[in-house]
């Protein structure tokens, strides 16, 4: 897009597209690092995500202040007030993105037993690629891209197939009564896992709206569990 | 098919009819007047176009230089001025008729010629001193009533000693002509003589130059007042009372019948200041005094046409009130004010009442050639020529008016011109 | 640490009077230096009488009396000391209407450094007018064609060449009284960012009757209603959190 007569326009819009960056990035740091720390029980690193989420809740409100602060300026319209309106709506899935990270390190922090490595590899995997679409979201959001954006919205459906996998396997070893404790803490955080994939797709929704200035209307393919 | 029978064709077509009246009043209106003007001016022209012509008489004379050139071959003023030049003119005039020979019929002959005519032949010899000493041939002019007979408005049929002409004389005039001794040439005398008492040697240089004169002087008098105290009521003046009486009077005195500027001439500058009568500074003075509530009136129309977003763009800046009217709303209002200069000097060049008043009435036969020589203009010398009784002057004046008329035409065009062209789109 | 603020115009208790009528009531302002004010407000509120007070234009105007302080770097400007003619130079004003002289683009900047001494040859000018049309924006689209009529531009462009003549004198504080209400947007754009890059420079209050601008444009914004001054603050403040309802009333549109 080129720039804007108003300089001062072209900042305001660069500010809050910093900020999404920054945001962004510090989720999907977040998300590896909360991924790593389930799998190997690390609580120094589920300690360090819990702490870091403090910056995308602060970061969330910034961006607010300054969306409405720019469309009561500059009385944006068009594309202009798409890309404001989605800068709301993705800033808000992206703090919630971080806090389901938050619940995976304090889930980590609940399990005392080693868990077993039959039980912790799917859940790594579930994580590398709820990560995987986390980063092509922001990617397409950074660089405006659509294509990855739809390929973000309509690859969703494979994180639920793996989701709804999981927890069969999961649910199948309550039934033995084996890992318990484990077993019901994996289940949660495979939840969140698969959650946040669904934040993943609103992301890349929003994303192929402000290119285009109309919504995805095909139904995303749920998986019904 | 379109009705037209509904109301409101009704009122539309008798609308349209009321507008082609109107139309037709203003039509028949300019018509009118551009009939009466073509009559007008159509009389006048008839009555004048003769006056393009003078008839002139062929006469053989031979002048020898001692009789006129000094020792040093300088043309001496003392010399010519003693000399018989009447006598030369009547000798080769009295050749034509070898048969006449009673002293009275002599004299009958005699006044067929401009008594002027031996000062002309003078004038004529200090112009060429190298036509001294030969045969030469000059013409000369006739008297006026000879002129007038010759252009045939001459009135035959008046008994014989109510004429001016004797049947005789009548006689003579027709033999001189018929042997080509007489003729109408172009009456160059006309556009470069001053007045006299004879018409055939009547022009009205004099009153051009005068009438110039004296336009010269109300100009630079009238207008830097009147540009001046436009300005001044535009722009400095505090309103009130005394700024209100000022207006009504100034354009109370745009009305004034012009004699009265005349009277106050008389009894200010001519008593009081003791300037000189019959000058063009006083005629000047008065018709100035005259014209400045029309330049006033004028000016102050044009300055309040320019935008006051020009004057306020000048103060803005950090103009004085005094620089932003000389800097920016005076050259814009130039042209108005122009238009309204020309057009109060061409009403001043044809006014007389005033110039009465004032003696340019008498009887100025040298062109002037100061501010404070005596003078005449062009309106009172016509008024002059058209109160005698020759009928020769009668038909000058109407040339002169027609001269005059001329001339305002063309000062009212370049009025117009001028105002076309700088006027400006805002 | 709060960064003391330099007032540029400190406005105290001024009210204006036409004839009898009175225009604006006790109005106290101050206006920060090198930032851009601006003056809202409906139709006859009295935001171009207060403008047209800061630099004595008012006193053109007959009957208009101008009572209270007004403070220009701590010097009351209606004072007898201070000259009129000299204020303007130094508080240049930009009208409504692009009023350009019907002379050319060089004449109309040399103009005023001209009559103020700036400069008399015309190498010393020529080098202002440069740089006033620089400043403007403006020296690209005219520098081939100084000689040219100034009347001949499109609208924007006259606007702009009357901001460089205001700059040409090299004031502290610009007025603007309304300068793009009759423009198009476009060249109503370009003369906001104009005045973006100025207000490092100088000093400008803008009178305008688009909130609109107001919001884009400005630091600070206050609020005339009826010859009063309802509110006024820091822009983003007036127009997403006002203090006065009134203020609110006004720039939500629930009255005129």
């Amino acid at each position: 897009m080129s720039d804007h007569i108003s300089s001062q326009f072209n900042n305001d819009i660069l500010e809050i597209n910093v900020k999404l960056t920054k945001m962004g990035g510090i989720c999907e740091d977040n998300l590896k690092k909360a991924i790593k720390a389930i799998t190997k029980n690390d609580s120094e690193l589920a300690e360090f995500i819990i702490k870091k989420d403090q910056e995308l809740d602060t970061l969330e409100s910034e961006i607010d202040d300054l969306v409405i602060r720019t469309i009561a300026l500059r009385q944006p319209v068009a594309d202009d007030l798409r890309l404001l309106f989605a800068a709301i709506k993705i800033s808000a899935a992206l703090e919630r993105i971080g806090d389901l990270t938050k619940n995976i390190g304090k889930r980590t922090l609940l399990i005392s037993e080693e868990q077993p490595i039959k039980l912790r590899e799917p859940i790594a995997d579930l994580g590398k690629m709820a990560h995987v679409q986390l980063s092509k979201a922001i990617n397409a959001h950074t660089n405006q891209d659509q294509d990855l954006a739809m390929q973000v919205w309509s690859e969703d459906v494979f994180l639920d197939k793996m989701y709804a996998k999981i927890t069969t396997e999961l649910v199948d070893s309550l039934r033995k009564k084996k890992h318990v404790e484990v077993g019901s803490h994996l289940l949660f955080v495979a939840k969140n896992l698969e959650r946040i994939g669904d934040h993943t797709t609103e992301i890349s929704e929003m994303v192929h709206y402000v290119i285009t200035g109309n919504h995805i209307d095909k139904e995303r393919p749920k998986k019904s569990i | 098919m379109k009705k037209n029978n509904t109301p409101q064709d009704k009122r539309l077509l008798k609308r349209k009819r009321a507008e082609s009246r109107l139309k037709a009043y203003g039509i028949v209106s300019i018509c009118l007047a551009l009939i009466m003007l073509i009559t007008l001016m159509t009389s006048i022209g008839l009555n004048g176009y003769s006056a393009l012509q003078q008839a002139y008489v062929k006469l053989d004379v031979k002048v020898e230089s001692l009789n006129v050139l000094d020792e040093d071959g300088f043309f001496s003023k003392k010399k010519a001025l003693l000399f018989n030049w009447d006598g030369v003119v009547r000798n080769s005039f009295l050749s034509n008729f070898p048969d006449v020979t009673k002293r009275s019929e002599k004299r009958a002959l005699r006044s067929l010629i401009s008594t002027n005519a031996g000062y002309d032949l003078r004038q004529y010899f200090k112009r060429n001193p190298s036509d001294l000493n030969k045969d030469i041939t000059v013409w000369l002019t006739v008297s006026d009533d000879f002129d007038q007979y010759l252009k045939g408005r001459f009135n035959t049929s008046v008994p014989e000693k109510d004429r001016r002409l004797s049947n005789q004389q009548i006689e003579w005039i027709k033999f001189l002509s018929t042997n080509g001794k007489v003729d109408l040439k172009f009456n160059k005398g006309f556009f470069t003589n001053a007045d006299s008492r004879e018409p055939e040697s009547a022009g009205i240089l004099g009153a051009v130059v005068g009438s110039t004169l004296t336009l010269i002087v109300t100009m630079i008098f009238a207008l830097p007042l009147a540009v001046m105290a436009a300005v001044y009521l535009e722009y400095f003046a505090k309103p009130g009372r005394l700024t209100d009486f000022l207006e009504v009077n100034i354009n109370n005195l745009a009305a004034i019948p012009s004699i009265v500027f005349g009277l106050l001439g008389l009894s200010v500058f001519l008593s009081l200041f003791g300037l000189p009568r019959s000058a063009p500074l006083v005629g000047g003075l008065c018709l100035g005094l005259m014209t400045i509530p029309t330049i006033i009136i004028a000016s102050r129309a044009s300055i309040r046409a320019v935008p006051p977003s020009i004057k306020d763009a000048a103060l803005g800046l950090g103009a004085s009130k005094m620089q932003a009217a000389i800097h920016h709303v005076l050259p814009l209002a130039a042209p108005g004010i122009l238009t309204g200069t020309i057009i109060g000097m061409a009403q001043a060049l044809g006014e007389t009442a005033p110039l009465l008043m004032i003696g340019m009435v008498a009887f100025i036969i040298e062109t002037p050639d100061s501010f404070t020589s005596a003078a005449t203009a062009m309106p009172v010398q016509i008024f002059m020529w058209s109160d005698s009784a020759e009928r020769a002057f009668y038909e000058r004046s109407s040339l002169a008016i027609l001269f005059l008329v001329g001339f305002l035409i063309t000062m009212n065009s370049l009025a117009v011109i001028l105002r076309r062209k700088f006027e400006k789109k805002w | 640490m709060v960064k003391k603020l330099n007032y540029k115009f400190e406005i105290k208790g001024v009210n204006v009077f036409y004839g009898s009528k009175q225009a604006i009531n006790d109005i106290s302002l101050n206006i920060e230096e090198n930032k851009i004010t601006a003056l809202i407000g409906p139709s006859g509120c009295g935001k171009s009488t207060f403008l047209r007070c800061m630099n004595r234009m008012n006193d053109v105007i007959t009957n208009c009396r101008v009572k209270g302080k007004i403070l220009l770097d701590k010097q009351d400007i209606y004072s007898d000391k201070i000259d009129p003619v000299q204020l303007r130079a130094k508080v240049g004003m930009v009208f409504q209407k692009p009023n350009p002289f019907p002379k050319s683009i060089f004449e109309n900047i040399a103009y005023g450094p001209r009559i103020h001494g700036l400069g008399s040859t015309k190498a010393e000018l020529s080098e202002i007018v440069l740089d006033s049309l620089e400043r403007a924006g403006l020296i690209n689209e005219v520098k081939d064609r100084l000689d040219d009529v100034a009347t001949g531009l499109s609208g924007g462009q006259q606007q702009r060449i009357c901001i460089a003549r205001a700059i040409a004198v090299n004031p502290e504080v610009i007025l603007m009284d309304e300068p793009c209400s009759a423009l198009d947007p476009i060249a109503t754009a370009r003369i906001e960012e104009l005045m973006n890059s100025l207000a490092t420079t100088y000093t400008i209050v803008i009178v305008t009757h688009s909130m609109q601008q107001a919001a884009r444009v400005s630091q600070n914004t206050a609020f005339f209603h009826m010859g009063d001054l309802v509110e006024t603050g820091e822009t983003g403040k007036i127009f997403t959190q006002p203090d006065e309802q009134r203020t609110q009333d006004y720039i939500t549109g629930r009255f005129g």
